[in-house]
Formats: C-alpha cells, sequence, structure tokens
C-alpha cells in the first residue's frame, strides 16, 4: 500500500499545476467517494434489498432516484472546484518562528458561486484531524480572498508548497481535489534575540548607554533643510516648531559616531548574530537612533527610518542565502 | 479528508427537524402514537440544546430511555420483531439520535435512517398520492444533507432547499432509465409482510352477515380493462374469488382438500361452438391472500397461478403488492360433466340434523321433480321469485337453524342467506351444490373505460352440478333483487339503507356532475398509476423488450440501461459544464454589467468603441450620474491596466452606479 501511495503521490506531483495564477478546468481535480459517501451506496443496497424482497416498486424507484442523485454529485462536485482561478497575493515578510501569512485570492471564471471549498496546505492535512477544515464560498463577481498561515520556522526564503483545495459540496458523497503550487514565497527575517554587540555595551544595560547615546542624538546641531524622501522620524520638529523651517538631522556628517551593528563584533554561530543584529535594528529603530549595518561583504550606510529598516532586515534574512 | 467530526451546521439542522417531522408524521397510522410524542420530545431537546438551554444526556439518561422504548413497543405492538416491531424501533432511533446529535456524523446517521423510514411507508402504500406526499421528506432530508455540507455561515435555509430541488429533478431522467430497464429480481428471502389492517374483503369462511358487513368499505378491491374496451354486460360480470364446498350448521368454508390439489386440473373445456370470451387486464389491490380474482371462467392463467379442484384461482405467494395480470375467459365453459369426488363432496349436509324443514323441503322437491336437476333448481329459484322474500342489508337474529329460519319464518336476508339457502336446499334434494364467493358488478369509469370493482361489491352465489352440463352457476338474489345484478348495490338497497352503507358520500352523485366526472379522472390515472409503476414487473420489461428488439433476452437490458445511463450522463455534463461559453475574466464580468445597466438606459457600446471614449459618451447621454460612471470607469482602467489587484472596488463602483440609476426606466432624451 505505502509503495501504491508513494507512486500516486509522484502521479499527482507530475500533473500538479504550477504557477503564481492557476485557472482549474475538469481535467485536473481527482473525486472519490467519501466514508459518507461509501454509507450512502449501503444505504441504497438496502433500499434495493427492500425492493426486491418485496416486490416493491416504489422502493426501486427511492433506490434508482437517490443513485441517480448520487451519480450526477460527481459531477456537481467536480463542477464546484473547476471554473475558479487561484492566485498568489503575496505575503509580508515575518520573523523566523512566526507564522507567516499568505494572501490567496480566489475568482469564479466560470458559472454560479462556489460554495463550501476548503483550502489548506497539503502537508498539515494529514497531521490535522480532519476538522478544522477552513470552508469558504467563492462569490461569483466578488472572489473570495484568504489568509493561509503557516509557520516560519528558518531565516531566509521560505516557500510553504503545496495547497490542497476539496469540496465535497453539495452532498458530501464525493470528494473532489486538486493540488497546486502556487509559488508562494516569502522573506523571512532572523529570529530577533537578545544579546551583546561589543561595540555598544552590554545588552542588558543597553539602556544607559543608549540613553547617554540618544542625549547625543537629542543634542545633536547638525541639521539639513528637508528634502521630499526624508523619513519624517528624522525631522528636527524643535526648530520646525519654533518657526525656524523644516529641517533633518543629518548623520552622514558625522561618520563614526552613529552606532555600527556589525556582524563581527557578535559571538556566537552566524545564526545567532544575525538574530543578535536582527533584535539591534528593531531596538534602535524603536528607540529612532540611526544605525548602520555591516555583514561580511555587505555594507549599509547609518540611516534610520521603514526603507532603511526594511533594507538592513532584509540584508539579516538574505545574508549567505543563495536565491 | 472527510469532516465528519464537524458540528452540524444551522442549515443542517433545521432541515433535518422538517424532514423528520415530514417522514415520521404519515407513519402515525400504522405505529403506537406515542412515537410522535416521543420525537417532539427529542426535537424540543435538541432546539433547547442549541440555544445552550439543555445539556446533551448521559449514558445513563439514554439507556433507560431505549429501555422503556423497547417496553413501550413490547407492550404497544405486543412484539419487538417482525416489521412492525422492527418500523417502531427504526422512527424510535430516528428520534431518540436527535438528542446525541453533535457532529455532522450523527446527522448522517439521522438522514440515513431518514431514508429508510421513507422506504418502510411504502411497504405500507403504494398509491400516488402517498408517492407524492413522500416527495416531501426525500427533498427535505436531501436539503439536510445540502445543509450539512455547507460552510457555518450560510443561513438561508430556502437556497438550500432550491438546491435540492434542483438535484431531484436532474436525477429523474437517469432514475427512470433505472426504473424501467434495471431488471427485476425475484426475493432473494422472504420477509414478514406488513400487516394491513384487514377492515374488511371476502375471506375464506362465508358466515351469517358478513358479507352485509361489507359493504361498509368502499375500499377498492380490484380494476379491470378489457383489452378490446369491450366492457361485458353487468350480469356477466361475476368475480370469482372463493369456493365454499363444506358447511357446518353455520359457517360456510373452503373444503380441506382443496389445498392439496394443486397440480390437478379439474377437467373443463370451452363450448366450441359458442365462443363468448372476454380478454382483459386486472390490476389486483393488495389483499395480503392468495387466491387470484378472475371472471369466471379463466381459460390462460398467469404465471405462478394455479386452478384448484373446485375452479378458485390460487397464486403461489399472497399478493403484498397491487398486482396486473392478463387474462382471457369464457362466459360458456362445460365444468367437470362427469361425477367426481368434488360432486359427492358437494352433496353433504351436516351431520347434526339442523335446519329439519329445510332439508324436508329438499327432499320434497326431489320427490315431486323424480330427481330431475333442473326441474329443483328452478321450482327453488321460482319460489324466492315468488315468494314475498326481501333482499336487505338488516336481517333479524335466525338463531340456531338459519337457514330454516330464514327460508320458511323471516324471509329477509342479504346475498350470503340466499346463497346458503339455495345450497343447502339443493344438497337436501340431492343435487350437489356449493356457495361460491367473489364480488359482483362493478362501477365503469367512464374517464378510463374500466371496471372498478370495491369491497361493497361483495356478493355470494351458488353453483350446482348437473350430469353432461357440470356445474352451473345460478345467482338466488337475482330472483329477489334484480337491481342488484343490473345496477349495484347501491339500486337495490332502500334509500335508508343507502345511508347506512355510508357508501353514498362516493357513488350518491350523478353520473354527470363534476365531482363524479373528478374523482373518475383520479381513479384513472391511479389506474394508470398502479400499471406503469406501482405493478411494473419483469413480463413489462419483456414487453418493451418485445417491441424493440423482437426478442425478450435480458442481456438487451443491460445494453438500454448502459445507453441510456451514458446518454443522460453525457447530457448533463454538458449541460453542468458548458464548455462552449468560454471562461470570464472577473473584471471583464463587471464591465459587461456596466454596460447592460447603460443598455437599459439606451446606451450602448459601439464595436470597436474603446472604454474611455464610451465612458465619456454616457457622462454626457447621463450627466446626473456622470460622478458614478466616472468611479467605475477609473477603477475599471486601475484595475485593467494599471494592475491594481482590488476587485473591491470596482464592485463597489458598480453596485453604487447601480444604487443611482433609476430601476430600468429610460431617462435620455
Amino acid at each position: 500500500m505505502a509503495i501504491i501511495s508513494k507512486q500516486f503521490e509522484k502521479w499527482v506531483d507530475k500533473r500538479m499545476l504550477v504557477g503564481r495564477e492557476i485557472s482549474l478546468n475538469s481535467k485536473r481535480v481527482y473525486v472519490l467517494p467519501t466514508k459518507a459517501g461509501l454509507a450512502f451506496i449501503l444505504l441504497l443496497l438496502i433500499i434495493l434489498l427492500v425492493g426486491i424482497n418485496y416486490q416493491n416498486n416504489l422502493a426501486y424507484g427511492l433506490c434508482f432516484l437517490l443513485s441517480a442523485v448520487m451519480f450526477l454529485t460527481i459531477i456537481h462536485t467536480c463542477r464546484n472546484l473547476s471554473g475558479i482561478k487561484l492566485i498568489n497575493a503575496g505575503a509580508e515578510p515575518v520573523f523566523a518562528g512566526d507564522l507567516a501569512n499568505f494572501r490567496m485570492r480566489l475568482e469564479v471564471t466560470k458559472g454560479a458561486t462556489r460554495q463550501a471549498i476548503a483550502v489548506i496546505w497539503n502537508d498539515s492535512r494529514k497531521k490535522q484531524e480532519d476538522n478544522h477544515l477552513q470552508l469558504i464560498d467563492i462569490d461569483k463577481l466578488a472572489g473570495a480572498e484568504i489568509l493561509l498561515a503557516k509557520l516560519a520556522k528558518k531565516r531566509g526564503v521560505f516557500s510553504p508548497g503545496k495547497v490542497h483545495l476539496e469540496t465535497q459540496f453539495p452532498l458530501g458523497l464525493f470528494v473532489t481535489w486538486v493540488q497546486i503550487n502556487l509559488l508562494f514565497k516569502v522573506v523571512v527575517y532572523p529570529k530577533p534575540i537578545e544579546g551583546v554587540i561589543s561595540t555598544l555595551g552590554h545588552a542588558g544595560k543597553e539602556e544607559e548607554g543608549l540613553h547617554a547615546h540618544g542625549k547625543g542624538v537629542d543634542d545633536f546641531q547638525g541639521l539639513r533643510t528637508y528634502q521630499p524622501g526624508d523619513s519624517m522620524r528624522l525631522v528636527n520638529w524643535k526648530s520646525f516648531s519654533k518657526g525656524q523651517g523644516l529641517f533633518v538631522r543629518d548623520f552622514s556628517a558625522l561618520a563614526g559616531k552613529e552606532p555600527w551593528l556589525d556582524f563581527d563584533q557578535v559571538d556566537g554561530s552566524v545564526e545567532h548574530r544575525l538574530s543578535v543584529l536582527c533584535f539591534w535594528v528593531l531596538k534602535l529603530e524603536q528607540e529612532q537612533q540611526p544605525y548602520g549595518v555591516r555583514l561580511p561583504g555587505f555594507e549599509l550606510a547609518p540611516s534610520i527610518g521603514d526603507k532603511h529598516k526594511l533594507a538592513a532586515l532584509y540584508a539579516l534574512a538574505m545574508h549567505g542565502v543563495t536565491q | 479528508m472527510t469532516e465528519n467530526t464537524a458540528l452540524v451546521t444551522r442549515n443542517g439542522l433545521t432541515w433535518l427537524l422538517i424532514a423528520q417531522a415530514l417522514a415520521i408524521f404519515p407513519l402515525l397510522f400504522y405505529l403506537p402514537w406515542w412515537t410522535l410524542g416521543l420525537w417532539l420530545g427529542c426535537a424540543v431537546w435538541r432546539i433547547q440544546i442549541y440555544r445552550m438551554k439543555f445539556n446533551y444526556p448521559n449514558k445513563i439518561i439514554k439507556v433507560g430511555l431505549i429501555v422503556i422504548i423497547g417496553i413501550g413497543i413490547y407492550f404497544t405492538r405486543g412484539t419487538v420483531l417482525g416489521l412492525e416491531g422492527g418500523l417502531a424501533l427504526l422512527v424510535a432511533a430516528f428520534s431518540l439520535k436527535l438528542i446525541e446529535l453533535k457532529t455532522k456524523r450523527d446527522a448522517l446517521v439521522i438522514l440515513y435512517i431518514g431514508f429508510l423510514v421513507v422506504t418502510s411507508l411504502y411497504l405500507y402504500d403504494n398509491s400516488f398520492a402517498w408517492v407524492s406526499y413522500s416527495l416531501l421528506p426525500i427533498v427535505t432530508l436531501m436539503a439536510a444533507l445540502i445543509g450539512l455540507n455547507q460552510i457555518k455561515l450560510a443561513i438561508h435555509p430556502l437556497a438550500t432547499m432550491k438546491l435540492a430541488t434542483i438535484l431531484l429533478l436532474q436525477a429523474i431522467p437517469l432514475m427512470l432509465v433505472l426504473f424501467f430497464f434495471f431488471p427485476r429480481l425475484d426475493p432473494l428471502w422472504t420477509l414478514p409482510m406488513p400487516k394491513k389492517q384487514q377492515t374488511t374483503g371476502v375471506s375464506n369462511k362465508m358466515t351469517p352477515g358478513e358479507i352485509a358487513n361489507m359493504t361498509k368499505s368502499s375500499e377498492l378491491v380490484l380494476r379491470a380493462t378489457f383489452t378490446d374496451g369491450n366492457i361485458p354486460p353487468r350480469n356477466k360480470l361475476y368475480w370469482r374469488a372463493l369456493t365454499l364446498e363444506s358447511y357446518n350448521g353455520r359457517t360456510w368454508s373452503q373444503a380441506w382438500d382443496v389445498e392439496y390439489s394443486i397440480g390437478r386440473e379439474p377437467s373443463w373445456r370451452a363450448i366450441p361452438n359458442n365462443r363468448d370470451e372476454t380478454s382483459y387486464n386486472i390490476i389486483m389491490q393488495p389483499s395480503s391472500q392468495t387466491w387470484v380474482i378472475a371472471l369466471d371462467t379463466a381459460q390462460t392463467l398467469p404465471n405462478q397461478v394455479a386452478r384448484l379442484a373446485d375452479f378458485h384461482l390460487e397464486r403461489n405467494k399472497p399478493i403484498d403488492t397491487v398486482y396486473s395480470y392478463q387474462l382471457t375467459s369464457t362466459f360458456n365453459a362445460l365444468k367437470e360433466p362427469d361425477r367426481t369426488p368434488r360432486t359427492n363432496i358437494n352433496q353433504q349436509l351436516p351431520v347434526n340434523n339442523s335446519d329439519p324443514r329445510a332439508r324436508a323441503f329438499g327432499e320434497e322437491l326431489r320427490k315431486t321433480y323424480q330427481g330431475n336437476t333442473s326441474q329443483i333448481v328452478d321450482a327453488l329459484l321460482k319460489r324466492f321469485h315468488n315468494e314475498p322474500y326481501h333482499y336487505t342489508l338488516n336481517t333479524p337474529d335466525l338463531g340456531q337453524n338459519s337457514v330454516d329460519a330464514f327460508f320458511f319464518d323471516t324471509k329477509r336476508g342479504f346475498c350470503e342467506h340466499y346463497a346458503s339457502a339455495t345450497t343447502f336446499i339443493l344438497r337436501a334434494a340431492g343435487v350437489p351444490a356449493r356457495v361460491i364467493l367473489g364480488y359482483q358488478g362493478g362501477e365503469i369509469n367512464t374517464a378510463g373505460n374500466f371496471v372498478q370493482v370495491r369491497q361493497f361489491d361483495a356478493h355470494a352465489w351458488v353453483e350446482y352440478w348437473e350430469q353432461g352440463k357440470g356445474w352451473v352457476t345460478i345467482d338466488p338474489t337475482f330472483q329477489v333483487a334484480p337491481s342488484r345484478i343490473e345496477r349495484g348495490l347501491n339500486e337495490a338497497l332502500s334509500e335508508e339503507e343507502q345511508a347506512q352503507t355510508g357508501n353514498n358520500a362516493l357513488i350518491g352523485y350523478g353520473a354527470d356532475s363534476i365531482l363524479t366526472k373528478l374523482r373518475m379522472g383520479w381513479e384513472n390515472f391511479n389506474n394508470e398509476w398502479d400499471i406503469f409503476i406501482s405493478s411494473y414487473n419483469s413480463d413489462q420489461q419483456r414487453g418493451i423488450l418485445q417491441r424493440l428488439f423482437g426478442k425478450t433476452n435480458l442481456t438487451y437490458l443491460g445494453v438500454l440501461l448502459v445507453i441510456g445511463i451514458i446518454l443522460i450522463t453525457a447530457i448533463w455534463m454538458l449541460l453542468l459544464f458548458k464548455p462552449w461559453k468560454r471562461e470570464q475574466d472577473p473584471v471583464l464580468r463587471y464591465y459587461q454589467q456596466f454596460e447592460k445597466l447603460l443598455a437599459t438606459h439606451g446606451i450602448r457600446r459601439e464595436i470597436g468603441e474603446g472604454p474611455t471614449d464610451f465612458a465619456l459618451r454616457a457622462m454626457q447621454a447621463l450627466p446626473n450620474y456622470q460622478k458614478q460612471i466616472k468611479a467605475f470607469h477609473e477603477a475599471f482602467i486601475a484595475q485593467q491596466y494599471a494592475g491594481q489587484n482590488s476587485l473591491d472596488i470596482l464592485k463597489q463602483a458598480l453596485k453604487a452606479f447601480r444604487k443611482a440609476l433609476p430601476w430600468k426606466k429610460k431617462i435620455t432624451g
């Protein structure tokens, strides 16, 4: 059995649809009777037996009516899963150890609103107790959008893999299913870990150092006029409120004084070092202190702001990752 | 892969409860009343659980309930075995499962039992009316099944019902193919049949007063359709069911040896130079008995039916479902012209010397006519005609010597008294004679040109035997009340007695009244239903094959079945998948709706006109709606060309435009 199921999986994999947008048609879906369907067949046999043994044509009739309904549900269940389009709508980067939420759009390309479609990661299908399948309806016009969450364990680029879609609608007697690969991908930042960067002092007491440093920034007088594109966080509101105009703090003028988050200044394994650096990036962003990032073969000039933070985190995430 | 442990949905629960009510309701005619109470209790309990007012029952309560129900069924039905007990248990399970209904799997069990409950009802009633009703629980069970598979947010029960109806309607062509071409098999094993509530009906015994009692029932016995459309005159419509040859002084019954005579046909032949015969089809309603009713004398016999020594027809199994059979009968048959053991049996009188006056009267007749059978019979029948005998339902109490009391004193009686007395006196006169039990006449259905015989048509008449002539039929009742034979029971009764039978409500209206016509039409429809659906069997299947292929080989049935299924499936696949329809981008679909909206106001996009030009033109034509048109157009452009991925904006814009426009009113100009 194991060999057969492995072969079957291989065959399914070969036929699997891959792409950022996938249109399903009836050719790629698989149909199987459910447990409820098998029980229904048993019910049909009982009714048929009543018909035969009591020579009762109406029992025959009911048996045939239900058989016909069951048979036609194969078509209905197949149709429920075909004529829809699945779109990879991206995902926001996350930190390692967090849930990554992948957005998936479902649109109806043909026919009516689809009901009760289950969407789940293929590999978590067996682990789950079958009863927490997320069922959704896909509106004929508006479509549907769902978030598929998956734990991002490791730093780098995370591909969650195959998505399994199935439906038992309308009667639950048959299940049609399809496996697709929407090429989901997300950048996973290192998990932030408190730690020491020697040039900054010990993390445990970093409050002091930072505050001292923070004052230094506060007292800093090196200002230049605001240019469009500058982070609003760097605006010197003090001078603005005095009516002196819009100035931003200029750190490039003060090279050497701003903290460098340096890979070489952290102890431990590569992953640990990146995690500590990640922690500091977040910390310093929160404190609104400019910082630079220095990794082997990579340097990000000191600055502050969302753009800077994302660049820094991206660099940390992608360090040593071959794409 | 399945999610059977998921909780039951609201839509599923709603339809499930309704389906149960619909399925259980008609069972009340056959089951103890408290089963309804049981279901009601369980339903209320379950609803309270849903509203979080009650808890699920614990094990002790469940076991207790099952024991109580078992005892209840035992006491009201006398048994928990057999069909009635089994059905009661089925319904109890159907109800009880409600209060432990938690998951989808529990709900499935209930629904599947529901289908079995509907099936069990077909064992009691095959009529069109009931089958039509049964579609209600079936479609509701189907809706409940769909409801179970919907998402929890789906709360429109009527949409679910609509879908269930569509599913059933789509299944009908396939069902018909299966119904007509699926081979009908013989029973695999015998099962207890449902006991018909035997209100009335001919039994294999005749005690004075019994047939008079049957006149109160208008229950259908059989319908006969004559092949050439010519219905024989009423006085020839003697529907023979049984022959009663044994008399104990009070009750006429079948001779004990008759049942051992299967396979030994009595000798008889149709009189060749006077072939007075008729072919007809009978649809007999379930009687739970084995005898088969026919006009005397049936020439050809249906399958599995034998003629017994006393000329009554018997099937090898009880008629438990509507039974259809084809017959040809001759009205002129020479039955056993020579003396046989049966003629001796039919000369016997009770040994206890009952009814001495009647015996003496018979002896006197024999002496008077020197044993000339024809003259004896004539004299007896003349006496009925000339003396003040009276045909009536209300007979006085006749006491021990019932023949004497009736024949000499009261002279008031129903057909059974006349038949009984005639047979008794003929035997006393040395003429072999016996009572025939069956039905006489019937009502001609003008809508379908067939005869329908009801219980109140029950009748008893007499056969006597004469050397060389064999068994000859006479009807002493005809001498007293010819209108009974010529126009039916109601004509022969006084108005008071008609009211007593209660059948006036049914047949009391004139032949031309609308009510009568409606009734005839309905009965005609039921006849067709019984012929084509209820009694459809392998003989009819062979008939179809004969007409289609000229052969009755059953493998052709399989061929028809497979071709039918493939054809219908292909048609449904085409209709449901619509491969000729191209797949469509939802954005374009919105745009088409937008175009449709504008088209209702007379603005149509010309071929080759771009969306921008069209939008500008529309804005000029409908200046009051410039804002909405612009909003939609911009959303469309953004979606289509700038690759913005938000259909919602487009949808909102379309909705806003639709809302702003007056409904389908031309506002240009």
